[in-house]
């Protein structure tokens, strides 16, 4: 299934005991079912639920919540209703969650393997590692790598630092392999320091009776060096939007491996029985017109990196020579 | 063990950049004058001067909203439901706005027209020049005399009701924008007070359907105002709570100067505004 296949970032449980299924409880899990069934009717972006009987599904599942012994089989049942929808950022998580630092298949970039690990917390999100790491290369490249689109404030002063000491350098390299996502202004915010010129977007969010466009805007004094993206099969969502939106513009190229294609712009809710509910809102349309949900971001350059995950990083490696390629055709 | 995997959201932060529509109407207590155009009305409906009167006279009367020059408001500002929360300050003299939004991680926000440049700042998103008609929009937005020629400038106006509106029964005004855009406005029947606007807001290249409520009316030096709004785009919402308001406060220049990265910006765009050696 797409979904289980799609990130490796683990989810680790508190070890807490699970709550008695008392009667009152139950009604509150009843409720949350209710609640996830209704935001899912009155605000899924597709009205018709791209065919699914939404109907039949509460009819068939809300009477399980009865037989329900546990707090994760309410999850599970949850889960269950969400999954027939066969999109991403669907889910229903418990709210002591918390996401390992590493994920499942070990992979960090071994170039910000020793970047300090900050906790953060943000609205109903779980608490998230961030790593952000920048460094000059040998190669006269700037390299900059964020594992998590979160506390904009930090990471992008930390980002417009990096794009600062870029100036000396030969181009930039941004590093988002692995990076599930977050907050999807984050991507216009760091999309902004490289666009050239006026009127360029990063795409739209269409909701069931609005969209919005990701207008970048030109800073005062644009980057504009070359830019290359690292993604992998663990990019999501905001990742995807910014690789793709810098793609189709012509101002980025991508190496790795094609990305999650899990692009849906989505919020996330408190249940009435503490459970927090992730729900997309929107689909997410590149500016060239593309889907990316079920579909990802195809690198121009296909760059495979297996475990152990060593130095040298083949994948730096290609965009860096790529980079110094760019700038002795300049010279 | 539930061991799914997760998506991390995109959070829709767009929101923050609407919230000076919601508070500019806020402060602006009732339309006061009659439409340029010849409204139609159902039968059984007051006309539209009849509205118009009543809610010039709940608001405070016409004098107490000419009074009003300057402005200065402090709220809280939320994200119902989404565990987001932050606050909110506007500041507004005659052809002058600032609005600065501060969110705990997400940083801080600021729109603004020193008298000529209109710029929006952000932590996030870095800096830009507001369009022609957002700065139009924020302008009138923040004008309590706006709603003396609101209704003057819209076309085919229309009432209707009351329509249920909460707890409330209300007329409902329907019109069209300078732009040819549906604009409506819900007057409660008993009150006359402003319970509800919606109409079309541009921002940053999206046009959008913006809708806006308004509760706790409070009565500030004989004005009349809502200190709770609730605004709605599409499936997002956001509530402001105004905390404090000041009518006529004294506010320098100096508060809405435009800041060095938005002079750059506009000196490129404007090469004529770049200072001359």
């Amino acid at each position: 299934m797409r979904i289980a296949a799609s990130l490796l970032i683990a989810l680790a449980l508190a070890s807490g005991c699970t709550p008695k299924m008392t009667d009152a409880r139950r009604e509150l899990h009843v409720a949350s079912f209710d609640q996830v069934w209704e935001t899912v009717r009155d605000q899924h972006y597709d009205p018709k639920l791209n065919g699914v009987d939404w109907d039949a599904v509460r009819a068939e599942l809300r009477p399980k919540i009865a037989q329900a012994r546990t707090d994760d089989d309410v999850r599970d049942i949850l889960n269950e209703m969400l999954s027939r929808l066969e999109l991403s950022h669907f889910a229903i998580y418990p709210p002591d969650m918390q996401v390992q630092a590493t994920p499942k298949d070990g992979f960090v970039p071994p170039l910000a393997k020793d970047s300090v690990i900050e906790v953060v917390k943000f609205g109903n999100l779980p608490e998230l590692p961030l790593r952000v790491h920048s460094q000059r290369l040998n190669s006269n490249v700037q390299y900059f790598y964020v594992s998590v689109f979160i506390n904009p404030l930090k990471v992008l002063k930390l980002f417009r630092q990096s794009v600062e000491d870029a100036r000396t350098a030969d181009g930039f390299i941004l590093d988002l392999r692995h990076n599930p996502g977050g907050i999807g202004g984050m991507a216009i915010g760091m999309g902004n320091a490289f666009v050239t010129r006026p009127n360029q977007t990063l795409g739209q969010m269409r909701q069931r009776d609005i969209t919005f466009t990701f207008a970048l805007d030109r800073q005062a004094n644009p980057y504009e060096k070359p830019l290359a993206i690292l993604i992998d099969q663990g990019s999501a969502s905001t990742s995807e939007i910014l690789a793709a939106g810098l793609k189709d513009i012509g101002r980025a190229r991508i190496f790795g491996s094609r990305s999650a294609g899990m692009a849906l712009p989505s919020l996330a809710q408190k249940l009435p029985n503490g459970d927090n509910f992730q729900y997309a809102v929107a689909n997410y349309i590149s500016s060239g017109g593309a889907t990316l949900e079920g579909v990802g971001v195809t690198p121009d350059q296909v760059v495979e990196y297996k475990p152990p995950y060593n130095l040298p990083d083949p994948v730096v490696e290609a965009a860096a020579a790529w980079i110094k390629s760019q700038s002795e055709t300049k010279r | 063990m539930n061991r799914r995997l997760i998506r991390l959201p995109l959070l829709l932060l767009a929101t923050f950049s609407f919230a000076s529509l919601a508070i500019g109407q806020a402060t602006q207590p009732a339309p006061t004058t009659a439409p340029a155009t010849n409204p139609t009305t159902t039968s059984a409906v007051p006309d539209i001067q009849t509205l118009v009167d009543q809610s010039i006279a709940a608001a405070g009367g016409k004098d107490k909203i000419l009074a009003i020059k300057n402005l200065s408001i402090t709220g809280e500002v939320t994200v119902p439901g989404q565990g987001i929360d932050g606050t909110v300050e506007v500041y507004r003299k005659p052809g002058k706005v600032l609005m600065v939004t501060k969110i705990p991680q997400i940083g801080e926000i600021r729109m603004g027209i020193d008298g000529d440049v209109g710029y929006q700042t952000s932590d996030m998103l870095g800096a830009r020049l507001l369009t022609d008609v957002e700065k139009k929009q924020l302008l009138a937005g923040m004008d309590p005399q706006e709603g003396l020629t609101r209704f003057s400038k819209l076309k085919e106006l229309v009432v209707t009701g009351p329509e249920k509106l909460g707890d409330a029964r209300a007329w409902k005004i329907n019109g069209l924008s300078e732009t040819g855009e549906p604009e409506s406005h819900w007057l409660d029947v008993k009150t006359h007070q402003t319970l509800m606007t919606a109409m079309m807001v541009n921002s940053n290249g999206s046009t959008i359907p913006v809708s806006a409520t308004f509760s706790d009316f409070k009565t500030i030096d004989g004005v009349t105002m809502p200190t709770t709004i609730r605004q709605n785009m599409g499936i997002m919402s956001m509530v402001l709570t105004l905390k404090e308001i000041k009518l006529n406060p004294e506010l320098a220049d100096e508060k809405f100067a435009v800041p060095d990265d938005v002079k750059k910006l506009h000196e490129q765009a404007n090469p004529k505004a770049a200072p001359q050696p």
